[in-house]
């Protein structure tokens, strides 16, 4: 899978074992309308993750920013992938007050059919 | 020494233009960061002043003097409040003028800001279901993320400001 750059973000895609595809948000994700480079790059992501059978490990530490244009085309991403049954994880810092009360809020689309986690670190 | 409202006081007319947001973004929150030191606050202000200026870029009209930019604090009892402004031109019949009040009503009318943002995410969600439009996140996020009250109103003729207020407890220092 290739990485993802566009304006201020860089999205590094890592596959450090046969079962996880990582991707690792940097930067700052505030383009006018994210969803139309986030939107293909998250379909092809799906598609490879179907295709060898990977969980999707969403890293948002290391982000400074992003819009909310970026949280709808996240939550796109969620919805998408769970109507292909791809496992998705969310890992954010909890010891950064924004990345706490985003993420956190996401939680309301945990289902309770394990196809979404998330993992706070700090 | 108590601190006073002028202890921040910034304004700016920004070009409208996308390129514009990221840098007052920053300056912001900077200020922030500067006047009353907090990391917390310098995020959720710079993230407010950001949601504020995308939507007054898209929604606005042209207008030669840019899109103009208020940060101030005010004190209130025994805390500060920090105002942040955004006022841009607007087409007299836009439409979006009824759906930014609308958006406003629309947040208070939850109990909390919490339970208005995960309502409005939840619509997201729905309408990817339904492979619907999209957004709708950046004034609830305003309330819910920043910490702020919204309201709006219009200062001139074909003018809207939009104000996000968001309350500070005062520190020690500035209670001796
Ligand atoms: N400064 C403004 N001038 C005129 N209308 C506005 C202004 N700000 C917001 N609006 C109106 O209020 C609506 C809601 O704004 P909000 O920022 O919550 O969502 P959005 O901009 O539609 O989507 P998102 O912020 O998630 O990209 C807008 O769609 C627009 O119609
Ligand atoms: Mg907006």
């Amino acid at each position: 899978m290739e990485d993802l750059i566009a304006g201020d973000l860089k999205i590094q895609a890592i596959q450090r074992t046969p079962t996880i595809l990582e991707l690792l948000w940097l930067g700052k994700s505030n383009a006018r309308n994210p969803t139309a480079v986030l939107s293909p790059y998250f379909s092809q992501v799906l598609t490879v993750a179907m295709e060898q059978k990977l969980t999707i490990e969403l890293h948002f530490e290391r982000l400074e920013h992003f819009n909310s244009s970026t949280i709808t085309a996240i939550i796109q991403l969620i919805q998408e992938a769970r109507s292909k049954a791809v496992k998705l994880t969310i890992t954010f810092d909890q010891g950064i007050k924004w990345q706490k009360l985003s993420f956190d809020a996401l939680r309301v689309f945990s289902k309770g059919d394990g196809l979404l986690e998330f993992r706070p670190a700090s | 020494m108590m601190n006073d409202a002028r202890d921040l006081y910034v304004e700016l007319h920004i070009p409208p233009e996308w390129s514009r947001i990221d840098p007052v973004r920053q300056a912001v929150g900077l200020c922030v960061a500067a006047v009353l030191g907090s990391e917390d606050l310098r995020d959720a202000l710079g993230m407010v002043c950001a949601e504020l200026l995308e939507n007054a870029i898209k929604y606005g009209t042209s207008d030669p003097h840019g899109v103009r930019l208020v940060l101030q604090q005010s004190i209130q009892g025994n805390q500060k409040e920090v105002i942040l402004s955004v006022i841009n031109a607007v087409e007299r019949t836009s439409h979006h003028l009824t759906a930014l009040q609308q958006r406003i009503e629309w947040i208070r009318s939850y109990k909390t800001p919490a339970e208005a943002y995960m309502a409005a995410l939840t619509m997201v969600y729905e309408r990817a279901e339904d492979h619907g439009g999209e957004g709708g996140l950046g004034l609830v996020r305003i309330a819910y993320e920043g910490g702020c009250q919204l309201d709006c109103d219009s200062p001139a003729e074909g003018y809207m400001a939009v104000h996000a207020r968001c309350l500070v407890p005062m520190s020690d220092r500035d209670l001796t």
